[in-house]
């Protein structure tokens, strides 16, 4: 027979009932974890990739596609965050979604402005309307980024990067050289009168004599001190420097072809590529590290706030019904995986 | 992005208008209507941009009356004040809150330019750009470039300032001592035929001293950008076939004031201003260099090469599809597809690739234009030597020694009675097409206070000669395969060299002379954009095009 609790029992009072649904919850909680959840369906997926091709005019491809998600939930956890401050109370939102409730006729006759915002609350349009997250999301994105307006770095620091990241602190090979030109504007076969040309005495010479004036007049000059191989490929081609490349100090070249001409080269010295000294690229250094410790700031902050969350994504092709496919991406630290 | 070559220098110009905008933007206390701004703003949006754009319109009232249709009409306009923009007028967005946040902005550019400018390496400058808007998407827009120290902490816009003689004036008040500056006009082929017409934006009439003032802080134009030449136009004093390179705007007709060519849009025209000007003034205000520039708004200066032409504001043109596809309005100069090219280059003959030398060669004006391509031009005139120089084995220091470089000037002495020489030296770039002529465009100004012009070729490609008729070097024959883009590199020339002598010279006359190199042709963007897309390049623009580089003028002038 079974047991009837008597009318009027402690466990019919509310009290009781309340504390028990309470500790129901904390335990589901607690099981849940401390997180939040987002959920990126394969619908959600599907709408980002259209939207993106209205926008682009293209495809997007997996990559693309992962930006996408990626920069939705980090979005979807900014606004959260946003909702937890209770922006959406800020004046400013607050009327906007005013507003907005106003164009859906969501009042009845005789509601003020607050009566009109508790509807508009309740029927969610605080999370629902485009303008309203963005402008939550930017608060929030604002207020993390001007934390780190005004690092300042250390000797220390700057000295550690610089050890740190040596290699991108690179100065390029140079060479300096000088030439005797043969124009092919101004030669029928320049190649063979230049190769005529490199039989001249002089050129049997161990010492260069500046011997331009046995050529032709060359539109850039004669002598080029320091040039890097960029430089020499922008001016005189990428076939020049190459031949130039190859060259040893001290002696005339057969001849080596342009794009204007071909060119008996002496280099006169060659500095290979080296690495900056600390006080060359001290410049460079603090630039490269302030931009660093400004992003490393800020994504450490925004990791803190992904803590907060757990992300399930559901890449389109698999069958949600049968076997959801799930990825965890940052946040996931909790057990309850 | 990557440029297939390193540039040497870069200025950062963008709109100072924009400063006070972004700066509110960043604020936490913004009210509704400022939050939606900058939600339009920050958002790639053709809509949102006109309608910011048509805010920025001044209101204007006609001066005088009706002017003959291509002549500027002269308007007064009441240029907007921060408060013309929702993000500027209501709430905590007050006019004096965006003013003070444009000076944060502005901050953070020049310590940009600090931070990237590297001696020998890369020159930056700190610079904006000013811009008044008009109608029908034009502007009397001019670049702000500075050097030196104790720069202004205000970016003058135009919302502090209607005119550019209150811009000057703005300038002068803030920067001086170790501050130095110039000002570029750019794109002056919208400027509905501002920039040569002796009237300020707000209506002022130029005084003397505001000719002195241009003429001493506006040594260089910005004759050649992504919107197209503004060297000069068929049917507006020039004849010049050439004229018609990256042209759509048609001669204004009778009652239109905006929306067309206007002969005082125009370089060349500017230039026989200025000798008329001489006359009236007894100076030449309007001597002024000329440089291309981009103007492409995608942040990737120098970035002109035809083949990989990302578009105008890249993230509203590209991809290439809807660079073939996006009208923009009913006129031509409205089209992607038939306005834009692909920017020019400004290149400048200086002695170190360092800010305070390049900033001497603009002042100077020994600097040049090019269409995107890289051409190695020079430039002399002088009595000090002749057709000689072109057989010596250094013409540059000759002729540096016995001449002047482009941007100078030769005085006639009273007992000189033939033309001086002009030396120019051209060389391909390396990564484009050869050479096929060097031109010389003369602009002059007779007894009767009128101005001429006359453009002759004075050097051939591919052993041909220029016919005495018609002035001009035979075609080389030069051709391009529009569906792969190769080119005949067997026509034209690596380098061409002149020396000129002009057969009607007339020492009583003043006058000014440049040079035009042209290249073969090579394909132009839009055939590059047909080929990556697989479909048939655009019948409504050429398929090819013939790249090219403009001298500054030297003038050359009666002894006084």
């Amino acid at each position: 027979m079974p047991k009837v609790v008597p009318q009027g029992s402690w466990f019919n009072k509310p009290i009781f009932q309340f504390l028990i649904l309470g500790l129901l919850a904390y335990a589901l909680q607690q099981w849940a974890g401390p997180q939040a959840f987002i959920a990126v369906t394969s619908n959600k997926i599907s709408l980002l990739k259209d939207q993106w091709q209205t926008s682009t005019g293209l495809q997007a491809n997996p990559a693309r596609l992962k930006a996408l998600v990626d920069v939705y939930v980090e979005e979807e956890m900014l606004f959260r965050e946003a909702l937890n401050a209770n922006l959406h109370e800020h004046p400013q939102v607050k009327r906007r979604i005013i507003k907005t409730a106003e164009f859906l006729e969501l009042g009845s006759s005789g509601d003020d402005d607050e009566a009109l915002y508790e509807k508009a609350i309740d029927a969610g349009l605080h999370k629902n309307d485009a303008l309203v997250r963005s402008m939550m999301i930017s608060s929030v994105r604002n207020s993390i980024s001007t934390k780190f307006e005004s690092i300042t770095l250390t000797k220390e620091e700057i000295n550690q990067y610089y050890l740190d990241n040596v290699d991108r602190y690179r100065a390029p090979g140079r060479v300096s050289f000088e030439h005797v030109f043969v124009s092919k504007n101004r030669n029928a076969d320049s190649k063979y009168n230049a190769e005529e040309l490199r039989l001249h005495e002089a050129f049997s010479s161990t010492e260069s004599n500046s011997l331009a004036s046995l050529g032709d007049p060359f539109i850039k000059g004669y002598r080029f001190l320091g040039l890097s191989m960029s430089k020499l490929t922008e001016l005189m081609g990428t076939e020049f420097s190459q031949g130039v490349g190859q060259l040893n100090i001290g002696e005339w070249s057969k001849p080596i072809e342009s794009v204007y001409g071909w060119h008996l080269v002496w280099v006169k010295e060659i500095n290979p590529a080296r690495v900056l000294s600390l006080i060359e690229a001290e410049h460079r250094v603090k630039r490269d590290l302030l931009k660093e410790l400004k992003a490393q700031a800020f994504a450490a902050e925004l990791s803190e706030v992904k803590l907060g969350y757990k992300v399930s994504i559901e890449w389109p092709g698999n069958d949600m019904l049968e076997s959801p496919q799930l990825t965890l991406i940052e946040g996931n630290g909790s057990q309850h995986d | 992005m990557q440029l297939s070559r390193p540039i040497d220098f870069i200025a950062i110009t963008d709109h100072s208008e924009s400063f006070a905008l972004t700066s509110r933007c960043e604020s936490t206390d913004l009210n509704f209507l400022e939050r939606a701004t900058c939600r339009l703003m920050g958002t790639p949006n053709i809509v949102s941009f006109f309608i910011i754009r048509k805010l920025a319109v001044a209101e204007t009232q006609q001066i005088g009356a009706r002017v003959p249709a291509g002549e500027y009409q002269p308007m007064s306009r009441t240029h907007p004040k921060y408060d013309s923009f929702p993000l500027c007028k209501y709430g905590n967005g007050s006019p004096e809150q965006c003013y003070n946040g444009s000076n944060i902005v502005w901050d953070r550019y020049k310590k940009l330019a600090d931070e990237y400018n590297e001696p020998g390496v890369l020159t930056t400058f700190a610079a904006y750009e000013y811009t008044p808007v008009l109608d029908a998407g034009g502007s009397e827009h001019r670049n702000v470039l500075f050097n030196g120290e104790n720069l202004p902490e205000h970016a003058l816009s135009s919302f502090d300032v209607g005119s550019a003689l209150e811009l000057w004036r703005g300038l002068e008040d803030t920067c001086y001592g170790e501050c130095d500056y110039i000002t570029i006009p750019h794109n002056m082929n919208k400027g509905w035929g501002i920039y040569y017409s002796p009237w300020a934006l707000d209506g002022t009439p130029y005084e003397a001293a505001d000719w002195e003032l241009r003429n001493k802080r506006e040594p260089i134009a910005e004759m050649y950008q992504v919107k197209g030449s503004s060297e000069c136009a068929l049917g507006l004093g020039s004849t010049d076939e050439e004229c018609g390179f990256s042209q759509v705007l048609e001669p204004c007709k009778e009652g239109e004031l905006s929306g067309c060519a206007f002969k005082t849009s125009f370089a060349r025209q500017g230039l026989k201003v200025g000798l008329e000007l001489e006359q009236e003034l007894g100076f030449n205000p309007l001597k002024f260099g000329m440089i291309g520039s981009t103007d492409t708004h995608n942040s990737n200066s120098g970035d002109t090469e035809e083949w990989d032409f990302a578009g105008k504001v890249g993230a509203l043109t590209s991809p290439a599809v809807r660079r073939q596809t996006m009208k923009g309005g009913d006129k031509p100069y409205q089209s992607v597809l038939k306005f834009h090219t692909s920017g020019g280059l400004a290149a400048v003959w200086a002695e170190e690739n360092t800010r305070d030398s390049i900033f001497s060669s603009m002042k100077r004006k020994e600097v040049y234009a090019t269409s995107g391509t890289r051409i190695t031009l020079r430039m002399f005139a002088g009595w000090e030597f002749d057709e000689s120089i072109k057989g010596t084995i250094d013409p540059v220091s000759i002729a540096t020694q016995g001449g002047v470089p482009m941007g100078g000037e030769l005085s006639t002495a009273a007992e000189t009675t033939e033309s001086p020489t002009f030396f120019v030296w051209a060389g391909a770039d390396t990564l484009n097409a050869p050479l096929q002529r060097i031109q010389m465009i003369k602009g002059w100004i007779d007894e009767q206070g009128e101005t001429h012009e006359q453009v002759q070729d004075i050097a051939c490609s591919d052993g041909l000669a220029v016919d005495p008729v018609t002035l001009r070097c035979p075609d080389n024959g030069a051709s391009v395969d529009v569906s792969s883009c190769s080119i005949e590199t067997e026509k034209g020339a690596p380098e061409l060299m002149a020396a000129w002598k002009d057969p009607e010279f007339d020492r009583s006359q003043a006058a000014f002379y440049y040079t035009r190199v042209l290249q073969n042709p090579t394909c132009r963007w839009s055939t590059y954009d047909a080929i990556r897309l697989g479909i048939a390049p655009s019948t409504e623009v050429p398929a090819t095009i013939r790249e090219r580089a403009w001298s500054s003028p030297i003038w050359v002038a009666p002894e006084k």
